[in-house]
């Protein structure tokens, strides 16, 4: 057996590009309490499975060998294994995008562009998910990563809801509407916590837009809890 | 000056990714007619600190190094940054008042957060003098100066904090000794150390571990000679423990008004 262990992956690829033929995969959460994904493919004389643990950088671990005992082998790895990244800091989270949106990746955002973007205006920042810094740090940070373009000339001062998501996280939700060079926008805001992790996104368009997000924004899960004894997240 | 000062700037994203705050007219610590700028960068750390730097400690742990240059009529413009290890902060500060120097410090040791302390992390230490450094995933190698003749190398494993992240480095950097290799005590360390050391095909291979209740750090010869030996154990005595973190807030998600 041939086993690969890459403890920083930067560039991550999807596991289709990482695993040739029929691919079988599964989601999990390592007991440190990062998610993973573990796939495999098996032909008559040979397995290859792939697993890769948390994002931005990953734990890649790929592994040929024998059928039946490679991905044991893979998943016994990813037991034992830990990121050491440490879970104070901005990671991935899952969502459900907004279907038909285009994705691109900025540093601690994805940001999510309308199908018709700019014709019909619509861009949505999902923000990593973060410990809440408090006090200058919090300030600073979302100074620089949560403010939004200049431009907007809010109509009125807009409302605040509580947004209570499916998944159990809570926060406010402000919604402003708006021009932008006269044309009529919305924007949305929105900062859920779990107790242990900020969940931030803001969004501007068309208010044609806004139940797509709202959608969007219920989708949020918040990050697993790690089951093992590791140093627990300092808020 | 505390970070709430530039809340209020104008905030301008550049297309390289930096952003660039501007201090309005008439704001605290910077006159009208005085420009007060910030480009702030966030990447790689790629930086290589020149020795007439100004090195610090932030509140959220991290390591940060500040560079002041002043010229004519109060002009000054001060570089800063925090260094992590998957990301790095550079804060650069223009402006025609001395206010800025002390902004900027402010910013950088009370504001810039990069992510978790509680990760495997790279450490100060003494590096061996005319050696070579290449930095790898969770370590640093050092080669001899006589490289490739002298096949010997120093391997500086990153701080690892305790638990299963060190089966990950153990098996990215398996330094150690033979079963039943005998440890003795490394005096002058900041943290507790033991070095085992043996010998194969006539070179010195060895181990040093440093162990905390947080922290290991391993630092392996491989290769070497009697005389690197000593460059281990001296670079070993001087590495720095990862500074801790003050206290940080308690949880909230409270709404700032940012939009």
């Amino acid at each position: 057996m041939d086993v690969k262990v890459h403890p920083r992956v930067a560039t991550l690829a999807p596991l289709r590009e990482l695993i040739d033929g029929d691919i079988t995969a599964r989601e999990l959460t390592t007991h440190e309490g990062e998610l993973a994904v573990i796939g495999s493919a098996t032909t008559s004389d040979r397995e290859h499975a792939v697993a890769i643990v948390g994002a931005n950088p990953a734990l890649v671990i790929d592994a040929t060998g024998a059928p039946g005992e490679t991905l044991a082998r893979v998943t016994a790895l990813v037991d034992e294994l830990g990121t050491g990244l440490g879970l104070s800091r901005r990671r991935w989270f899952r969502y459900v995008p907004p279907i038909g949106w285009y994705g691109v990746r900025r540093h601690g955002v994805t940001v999510w562009l309308a199908p018709e973007h700019p014709r019909v205006p619509g861009v949505l920042h999902v923000f990593d998910a973060r410990p809440f810094l408090g006090g200058d740090a919090e300030t600073f940070e979302q100074c620089l990563s949560l403010a939004m373009p200049p431009g907007f000339t809010a109509t009125d001062d807009g409302t605040v809801a509580q947004l209570r998501s499916p998944h159990g996280l809570e926060g406010p939700l402000r919604t402003v509407p708006g021009t932008r060079e006269g044309h009529a926008v919305t924007r949305l805001a929105t900062m859920l916590g779990d107790g242990r992790y900020c969940y931030c996104a803001h969004f501007e368009g068309a208010a044609t837009l806004v139940d797509t997000v709202t959608a969007t924004l219920d989708s949020f899960q918040p990050l697993p809890v790690a089951a093992a004894k590791v140093a627990e997240l300092s808020l | 000056m505390r970070a709430v000062d530039v809340t209020s700037w104008r905030r301008d994203s550049q297309p390289d990714g930096s952003i660039v705050l501007t201090a309005r007219p008439v704001h605290p610590g910077f006159a009208h007619e005085q420009h007060a700028q910030l480009r702030i960068r966030r990447g790689l750390p790629i930086v290589r600190l020149a020795d007439d730097v100004e090195r610090f400690v932030t509140q959220s742990g991290e390591y940060g190094a500040l560079h002041v240059e002043r010229g004519a009529d109060n002009q000054v413009r001060i570089t800063g940054s925090v260094i992590g290890d998957g990301e790095m902060m550079t804060v650069e500060g223009l402006a025609e008042s001395p206010n800025m120097v002390a902004l900027v410090k402010d910013l950088l040791v009370q504001c810039v957060w990069l992510g978790a302390s509680e990760r495997i992390r790279m450490v100060p230490y003494r590096p061996p003098a005319g050696w070579f450094g290449a930095r790898r995933d969770l370590a640093t190698v050092w080669l001899p100066p006589d490289a490739p003749r002298d096949p010997a190398s120093l391997v500086v494993g990153d701080a690892v904090p305790r638990g299963p992240a060190e089966r990950t480095h153990a098996l990215v950097w398996p330094l150690d000794p033979p079963a039943d290799t005998e440890r003795v005590g490394l005096d002058g360390t900041v943290i507790p150390g033991t070095v085992a050391t043996w010998s194969n095909d006539g070179r010195v291979y060895a181990t040093a571990e440093l162990v905390s209740a947080q922290w290991c750090i391993r630092i392996g010869l491989r290769a070497g000679t009697e005389q690197q030996l000593v460059v281990l154990r001296d670079l070993a005595r001087s590495i720095e423990v990862p500074p801790v973190p003050a206290n940080p807030a308690p949880a909230s998600t409270e709404l700032h008004r940012w939009m």
